[in-house]
């Protein structure tokens, strides 16, 4: 079935060639309208000279403002308020999904679902390998969640 | 010790480099070191969090541009970085993933700091794609600034060097790891008849070699007793579920979608054989935690895949539709000449020797029907090792215990820190010396990085350095 692949395929290189002679070509054409002289009488067919300059500049200009100016306004413009509950929380990763944020108390209730039910395994008896198998006993990396606001201000100020 | 990880890809985004940055930084905070992790925001996941174990986490307020990575302007974010760089009071910054602008942003400030900076690489890159070829350029670029560099496999080593073009005494190997313990194996919920289970764990792109699930899955049409689960989501699906349709397999593909990354490990065992079919792996997690399980790893034999598991725990074969089926045949095999049985412990030894015994008898006579040469199907590609059909099936509980002496984070948190301990006591670039890097692999890039050097000299007289006010440290534990 034909479908896009990123594999190197010869069809790709065609195209691939292709778009390297033409922008070669293409480069030189600019080249050629920038440098030769006017006196050869080509300058009424072709648009003005000063163009050649003009646009490389405006592309540089505006990509120095949007580098300086733009994209960081953007990203000022990210930043939540101090006020905003996006600044300590985000009520859409802690809570169930489709649930309103309406009070700071639904946080809490969700900390307290946290159990830790520890599974004590007795050893297991394989007859393949003729012997038991003690269970794993050392705890995993506990699962990553998002410290409540209460837990964090009692690990720094008390 | 104070280490800053950066990345554009971590919680809430779910993926490989997450699970490794989680991780890491988990068992360095283990350690006694400070840990800080940078990254973009997420929607509202903006400003600084703490995660389990008190990890912070500062989610900058960054447009996101292009697959959950920020634009690589290289000079926008230079007061930010340096912000959070002299707030914390970093040593070491640790970037991860070639991918991330973030990080290479991030190496460059700290190097302009004097900051001693890592590289961890997660991928191999190809040579053939222009988007390889940027990517290539922009790493060679920024490791040419870096004291240091991590690849998580032989492989990777090879082809960061090849491309990237850092002197290999640069470049450490330190895999990656897989947390044993939450990959404990679990006999009892594989099916108690002769199903045989095969389980497919990957997001569904053609880079995980979708098209090769595709070619095989209508092979197994006429063996009713083998079914697939697949998990995982993608574009690929769509040709999954078409296959799925025209064989008449509904019942025995079963579809199961995106799943999150600790839930993964109930599908996990439920199967007998694990399947990877990707075309291109620097380390692949996935066979090491379906290792970890239980499973038997069947795998093409690409990238870093070969070095991952010993023989014992993986068939390897060429990436095309005939010899993994082939292997796939195999571990059947394996698995059926396998008398492996959970029993209850019980006081008398000598009553269990019995009750194997007879289970062995009845099931040998049950299995010779089966494994009649005449009754297989021919197949037309040899597998990749000649020898995987004569070694046993090993018992899953020793699949995990030896995956754990491979593979824990442990040690993997271990070796970072030698890695660490290494590039502190090396001395500070001076400014020239990454002038001289950046001209000798990139001048192109030296229009960016001279702005962001002038940038840094006047963010030095508008905020010095000893007035930028220090961040708190936690100070307790939590029990």
């Amino acid at each position: 079935m034909p479908e896009h692949t990123p594999a190197p395929t010869p069809h790709r290189a065609v195209y691939g060639f292709a778009f390297y002679m033409l922008f070669t070509v293409l480069f030189l054409v600019y080249v050629t309208w920038a440098l030769l002289p006017v006196e050869f009488g080509l300058h009424s067919y072709l648009p003005d000279k000063y163009f050649a300059v003009f646009v490389p500049f405006l592309v540089l200009v505006f990509a120095w403002f949007f580098a300086f100016l733009i994209y960081p306004a953007i990203n000022l413009s990210m930043t939540v308020d101090v006020d905003s509950i996006a600044s300590v929380v985000d009520p859409k990763l802690a809570l169930p999904k489709g649930t309103e944020f309406t009070s700071w108390s639904q946080l809490q209730k969700g900390k307290v679902s946290q159990d830790s039910a520890s599974k004590k395994a007795s050893p297991v008896n394989c007859n393949l390998c003729r012997t038991f198998h003690q269970p794993v006993t050392r705890a995993p990396i506990p699962p990553l969640r998002f410290l409540d606001l209460q837990e964090v201000n009692t690990a720094y100020y008390n | 010790m104070r280490i800053c990880m950066v990345s554009d890809f971590f919680y809430p985004s779910i993926g490989g480099v997450e699970e490794h940055v989680y991780n890491l930084s988990q068992m360095l905070l283990s350690l006694g070191h400070k840990i800080v992790v940078l990254t973009h925001a997420y929607g509202d996941c903006s400003g600084i969090r703490y995660v389990t174990g008190y990890l912070k986490v500062y989610y900058l307020p960054i447009k996101v541009c292009y697959n959950q990575c920020i634009l690589p302007t290289a000079v926008c974010n230079v007061p930010m970085l340096r912000a959070v760089l002299l707030r914390e009071r970093v040593e070491v910054v640790h970037g991860h993933s070639a991918f991330s602008a973030l990080a290479h942003e991030a190496l460059m400030v700290g190097s302009l700091l004097g900051l001693k900076t890592v590289f961890t690489d997660h991928s191999l890159f190809g040579f053939a794609d222009l988007s390889a070829a940027l990517t290539n350029n922009l790493l060679e670029v920024n490791l040419g600034m870096v004291n240091h560099a991590i690849c998580v496999s032989h492989i990777g080593k090879e082809n960061t060097v090849l491309r990237a073009r850092v002197a290999k005494h640069r470049v450490s190997v330190i895999p990656n790891a897989v947390d044993t313990a939450l990959f404990t194996p679990d006999p009892q919920q594989r099916p108690s008849n002769d199903i045989i289970n095969i389980v497919v764990a990957s997001r569904l792109v053609y880079r995980k070699g979708i098209d090769l699930l595709a070619g095989i899955i209508p092979r197994f049409k006429n063996t009713p007793n083998i079914n697939f689960i697949i998990v995982g989501d993608g574009p690929k699906r769509d040709l999954l579920e078409e296959i799925r349709e025209k064989t008449n397999m509904q019942e025995r593909v079963q579809m199961v979608g995106a799943v999150e990354h600790n839930r993964v490990r109930d599908f996990l065992v439920r199967g007998h054989i694990f399947l990877n079919t990707s075309l291109t792996e620097a380390y692949c997690m996935a066979i090491v935690e379906a290792a970890s399980c239980g499973l038997q790893v069947v795998s093409t034999s690409v990238g870093g895949i070969p070095e991952v598991l010993p023989k014992s725990l993986i068939l390897l074969a060429e990436p095309e539709i005939d010899a993994i089926y082939a292997a796939i045949l195999i571990a059947i095999d394996r698995h059926r000449k396998s008398s492996f049985k959970v029993s209850p412990s019980v006081g008398n030894g000598h009553l269990a020797s019995d009750a194997n015994g007879k289970v062995k008898r009845r099931r040998r006579r049950k299995v010779d029907t089966p494994i009649s040469p005449t009754q297989l199907p021919a197949v037309s590609a040899p597998p990749a090792d000649q020898n995987s059909s004569t070694e046993p099936v090993m018992c899953p509980y020793r699949c995990n215990e030896l995956v754990e002496t491979l593979y824990n984070w442990e040690d993997v948190a271990l070796r970072t820190v030698k890695v660490y301990d290494r590039v502190l006591n090396e001395r500070s670039f001076t400014t020239s010396e990454l002038v001289f890097a950046v001209w000798q692999h990139g001048s192109w890039f030296l229009v960016f990085f001279v702005v962001a050097h002038f940038l840094m000299r006047l963010l030095e007289l508008w905020r010095p350095r000893k007035h930028v006010e220090i961040a708190q440290d936690v100070q307790r534990r939590a029990s």
